[in-house]
């Protein structure tokens, strides 16, 4: 069942729902930039579910959520190589766009592209819009700290990848012996801040 | 039991994956179901040595196979007819077949079809990566694609015994893989989404474990063309038909962490008894239904 909730409020209250507990038969979920998708066993009570999904959205999300010290800090070297151009393409001084990086509080809104690639926006106005790099890279390092639209992200593993890279992080964001393997889940709230080199 | 409980991989073909039911759970994580490309054929494999389910079978593409068993147990060979010799003698496809410790077992290429199924007793019973013993392709989650020399651990005997020597399967044809769809919750951005169901396809290279891209109409009778929207990053689940999109606007590239599109080895026809994460590739969106009492903003779509 693909959920369009309508807003993002009310996305919010589903997701932190579900990641404390799901519907019955409902086996798996995905968060994704605007929709919920529930994927469940056997022939379930669809009226049910959709009765359950409705009174999840509309109910205020559990009140352990997103305390001030549930912020993961992410040390970063700013040492990306495309962290000029992104001063350039933003009109920025390198160094601004390190402020800007490391002075905004960004929250995961959904996982994609890789296991544990959370898409990380802005808790708020987005300091910063930009285009993906016009060439993918083949090989982008685990660790890589990147940017591209309104988000930034965290490579978890060597992968391809096409984002702007302004820094890197020995923060393991994804290790598969873990459990769970992500560091970064939907609706984690994530701060950078900035390492020594 | 004789011998030792292992399969020692003498070649692996052009590419020969450890599969099973796949990575349930982790969705939320990012992590793809992946497991086996074509769950149907992969079930009555083990079904066929009375393996209980979800236990790892090798996923053959387009045969190649050739591995040494290590003690006396079964196997079976399911999916794609890629003709299964042992020491050199020919045994039936979907069948149930004994084997030695020493004897070579080998897969020829299957004159149709893509991927076979090798199930033997017991299982591959390599580590588990966050529950399963699949090989994500795309992500890289799982053991590593078979290589020659590798040695891996076979299961220890189920409880039960196969009950059958043969499984009736209507055989493969060749010519045009029919695949059985329903419009999706994004048909509407689409100008002539008809045309997809009235376009012959053929697949274009590389078909790859995680996506089986069709982008060349055999016949185009007009361009399903998309609206200019762009499509944010949502979850989908297996067997699912995606277009390109038009332009990226979007920072995401592959969007969804789930298997995409369809990657069959068999037509539609084809025993996929397991009806949530079917391989058959059925698609998409059945009805479009708002619950009674939801808020009017929100929809749910049935996939």
């Amino acid at each position: 069942m693909l959920v369009e909730p309508g807003d993002a409020e009310r996305l919010a209250r589903l997701r932190a729902s579900l990641a404390a507990s799901t519907p019955d038969l409902v086996t798996d979920w995905v968060v994704g930039a605007r929709t919920v998708l529930l994927t469940f066993d056997g022939p379930p009570d669809l009226a049910g579910l959709e009765r359950e999904v409705a009174s999840r959205m509309a109910q205020a999300a559990p009140a352990s959520h997103s305390s001030p010290s549930d912020v993961l800090t992410i040390p970063v070297r700013y040492d990306g190589p495309d962290l000029d151009d992104v001063a350039r393409l933003l009109a920025l001084t390198p160094e601004e766009v390190i402020a800007a990086h490391t002075g905004t509080e960004w929250v995961c809104r959904f996982i994609g592209f890789a296991p544990g690639f959370g898409y990380l926006s802005a808790d708020g106005e987005p300091p910063f819009r930009l285009p993906r790099r016009t060439q993918s890279r083949p090989v982008v390092p685990a660790g890589s700290v990147a940017l591209a639209d309104e988000y930034t992200a965290v490579y978890p593993r060597r992968s391809p990848g096409g984002w702007q890279l302004i820094g890197t992080t020995d923060l393991p964001v994804w290790d598969a012996a873990r459990t769970p393997p992500n560091a970064i889940a939907p609706g984690t709230r994530v701060r950078f801040v900035r390492a020594e080199p | 039991m004789t011998g030792r409980r292992e399969l020692n991989v003498l070649a692996p073909g052009i590419l020969s994956l450890i599969e099973d039911a796949g990575r349930l759970g982790w969705l939320s994580a990012g992590v793809g179901v992946s497991g086996a490309a074509d769950p149907g054929s992969y079930e009555l494999a083990n079904r066929l040595v009375a393996n209980p389910p979800g236990a790892a079978a090798i996923e053959v593409t387009m045969g190649g196979l050739r591995a040494e068993v290590g003690c006396r147990t079964v196997v079976a060979v399911t999916g794609a007819p890629a003709q299964l010799t042992v020491d050199g003698r020919a045994f039936g496809h979907d069948s149930v077949v004994p084997v030695e410790p020493g004897q070579v077992i080998e897969l020829g290429m299957p004159p149709v079809g893509v991927r076979s199924y090798l199930a033997i007793r017991g299982g591959i019973d390599v580590e588990p990566v966050l529950g399963s013993r699949s090989t994500d392709t795309m992500s890289g989650l799982g053991p590593p694609a078979l290589a020659a020399g590798d040695v891996l651990p076979i299961g220890a005997e189920p409880a039960e015994w196969p009950i059958v020597d043969v499984a009736p399967v209507p055989p493969l044809e060749a010519g045009t893989v029919v695949v059985r769809a329903m419009a999706g919750p994004r048909a509407e951005w689409f100008a002539a989404p008809h045309v997809i169901f009235e376009t012959e396809w053929i697949a274009s290279p590389p078909p790859t474990a995680s996506a089986c891209a069709s982008t060349r109409p055999t016949r185009r009778r007009d361009r399903p063309a998309r609206s200019t929207a762009s499509c944010r990053s949502r979850g989908c689940r297996s067997a699912r038909s995606r277009c390109p999109r038009a332009a990226s606007r979007s920072p995401s590239s592959p969007t969804t962490p789930s298997r995409a599109a369809t990657r069959s080895s068999r037509p539609s026809t084809a025993p996929t008894s397991d009806g949530s994460r079917s391989c058959a590739p059925a698609s998409a969106c059945a009805s479009h239904s708002t619950a009674g009492r939801a808020p009017r903003r929100s929809t749910f779509w049935w996939i």
